[in-house]
C-alpha cells in the first residue's frame, strides 16, 4: 500500500471533523475487511485514513419502545451471536453471520458492510424489508434517510464529505413475522452472494409482504410490483393456503422484473433463474412456518 | 514516510515499536516482532493463512493495519505451546497427519483454538463451518476435521 498518515478517532464529533477537513484525500476504516483490499489493489490511494474503531459509542444493540437500533461499528459476528436478535429478528442475525468468513466477521461492522455499498451486501436486503432507517452524523448535523434511499449506486452512497453512518434501526417485527434471507453461493462458505432473497410476510387481515434482492441490480434493492403480486395472491386466497402454484407465478413474475449483470459469480440468465428458485424457495419457507403456527 | 508509535502485547509479551503507518498487522508481527509463524497467502482476507487472536478473537492480520492492533492483546502460533509443551491441538495434528507443507496449519490451529475455546464438544459440522475461513491446499481437510474433534475429545 501507498504510505499514509494515520489518525485514530477519539469519538463520532473527531471522525466527522476529520473527515471534513481532509474531505476527499481521506477515507474512514472500520473493520477494514472491504477498505484494504481495495487499497491493497490501488484502487483507493488516500493520503489520509481515520481510523474509527476506538468510536465505541457506535458500537450497540438496543432495543426501545419497540424499536431496535444497532450501532454502525458494531462487528458482524456480534450480530451474528446475538441471542437477542436471533430471537427477535433472526433474518439479521442469520444474514450478518454469512457474510465472509468467522475471521472476516470479527472484524467487519455492519456500518461498513452497508456503505461499501455492494450490490451484493448480505445485510443490506434483510434490512430492507425490514424497512430500516439509516442514522447519519455528519460536521453539519444528524439526519435520517430511508435505507432504500441510502445506496445511490455500485459502491456509492448518500454520504456527503464529513458523514459517517452512525446507525440503523427498523421496528422490531411482530412475533408472528414470517422472515428470510436466502443467499446463494457457489462455494459453501466464503463466497459473495451470486443472488440474494430477503422476504417479510407479516400475517393478518391482510398479508403485508416485503420482498429485496441482492446481486440483481446495481444496488440492493426492493421491488414494490413483486410486493403487491404477493399480497394480492394472500388476498385472492386467504380462505386456504397459498399453494405451489401461487409462489412458482410469484417467482416467474420476480424474474421477469429483474435485471441483472453477468459477472464473474454468473450469468444474467443464471441470476433470473436464481431469482426464480429463490423467491419461491422463500415464499414455500415463509408460508410453510405461517401454516405451522397456524396463522394463515 | 509516515509513522506510528504501537504499544502491543503478544503471546504475553510488550512491544514497544515505531512502524510505518501503512504497514499490516502481519507485517509488524513479521518483521518487527520476528514472529514467522504467521504467514501471508492471500492478502485480501480470504485464505486465512494469516489468522491470529486479538482479545481471543480469530482475525486475519493481513487485513488489519498497524494502528487498529493499538493497546490489543495478540496470540499468533507461537504462543499455543506453553513452556515447550504442545497444546493438544497441536498434538492431534501431528498424530493424525493433519500438517502436509504446513502453510495453513498456523491458521487452521489458531481458528480451531477460537473454536475449541467457546464449543468444547464441537460436532463435525461446526469444526467445518469454524476452519471455513482456513484454505489447506494439501490435505483436503479430513485430517485437519478429524485432528480437532480428536483434540476436542482429549481436552475434555
Amino acid at each position: 500500500m501507498k504510505s499514509f498518515k494515520y489518525i485514530r478517532a477519539q469519538n463520532v464529533e473527531d471522525a466527522c471533523e476529520l473527515l471534513d477537513s481532509y474531505g476527499h484525500r481521506a477515507v474512514p476504516v472500520a473493520g477494514g475487511t472491504d477498505l484494504l483490499v481495495k487499497m491493497k489493489r490501488h484502487l483507493l490511494k488516500p493520503e489520509v485514513v481515520i481510523d474509527l474503531t476506538g468510536v465505541n459509542e457506535l458500537k450497540y444493540i438496543t432495543a426501545a419502545s419497540g424499536c431496535i437500533k444497532i450501532g454502525a461499528l458494531t462487528p458482524l459476528g456480534e450480530i451474528a451471536a446475538s441471542f437477542f436478535l436471533s430471537e427477535k429478528v433472526e433474518i439479521l442475525a442469520r444474514s450478518a453471520g454469512l457474510v465472509g468468513s468467522k475471521q472476516i466477521r470479527n472484524l467487519a461492522t455492519i456500518g461498513g458492510n452497508l456503505c461499501n455499498a455492494a450490490p451484493s451486501a448480505d445485510t443490506a436486503a434483510p434490512l430492507l424489508v425490514l424497512e430500516a432507517t439509516a442514522h447519519i452524523i455528519g460536521s453539519q448535523g444528524q439526519r435520517e434517510v430511508a435505507l432504500e434511499d441510502f445506496f445511490t449506486g455500485p459502491g456509492r452512497t448518500c454520504l456527503t464529505r464529513g458523514e459517517i453512518l452512525a446507525a440503523v434501526s427498523f421496528t422490531e417485527p411482530p412475533a408472528q413475522a414470517k422472515n428470510v434471507y436466502l443467499k446463494y453461493t457457489r462455494r459453501k462458505a466464503m463466497d459473495i452472494a451470486s443472488v440474494g432473497v430477503a422476504l417479510s410476510l407479516v400475517p393478518g387481515e391482510n398479508v403485508r409482504a416485503r420482498i429485496a434482492f441482492a446481486s440483481v441490480a446495481p444496488v440492493p434493492i426492493r421491488i414494490a410490483e413483486v410486493e403487491q403480486a404477493i399480497q394480492s395472491k394472500f388476498a385472492e386466497l386467504n380462505q386456504e393456503e397459498m399453494n405451489k402454484d401461487a409462489a412458482r407465478q410469484i417467482a416467474i413474475l420476480a424474474s421477469a422484473m429483474v435485471r441483472p449483470i453477468s459477472d464473474v459469480r454468473a450469468t444474467a440468465e443464471y441470476r433470473k433463474r436464481l431469482v426464480k428458485v429463490l423467491v419461491a424457495r422463500a415464499l414455500e419457507e415463509c408460508i410453510t412456518g405461517m401454516v405451522r403456527s397456524r396463522i394463515v | 514516510m509516515e509513522t506510528i508509535d504501537l504499544k502491543i502485547k503478544v503471546n504475553g509479551i510488550n512491544y514497544c515499536l515505531t512502524v510505518p503507518s501503512h504497514k499490516t498487522l502481519l507485517q509488524v508481527l513479521r518483521e518487527e516482532c520476528g514472529l514467522m509463524g504467521t504467514k501471508e497467502g492471500c492478502g485480501e482476507g480470504e485464505c486465512g493463512a494469516c489468522t491470529v487472536l486479538i482479545d481471543g478473537k480469530t482475525v486475519t492480520s493481513c487485513l488489519m493495519l498497524a494502528g487498529q492492533a493499538n493497546g490489543k492483546e495478540i496470540m499468533t502460533i507461537e504462543g499455543l505451546a506453553k513452556n515447550g509443551e504442545l497444546h493438544p491441538l497441536q498434538k492431534a495434528f501431528i498424530d493424525k497427519g493433519a500438517v502436509q507443507c504446513g502453510f495453513c496449519s498456523p491458521g487452521m490451529l489458531l481458528s480451531a483454538k477460537a473454536l475449541l475455546d467457546e464449543n468444547a464438544k464441537p460436532s463435525e459440522l461446526e469444526v467445518k463451518e469454524a476452519l471455513s475461513g482456513n484454505t489447506c491446499r494439501c490435505t483436503g481437510y479430513k485430517k485437519i476435521v478429524e485432528a480437532v474433534l480428536s483434540a476436542a475429545e482429549n481436552m475434555a
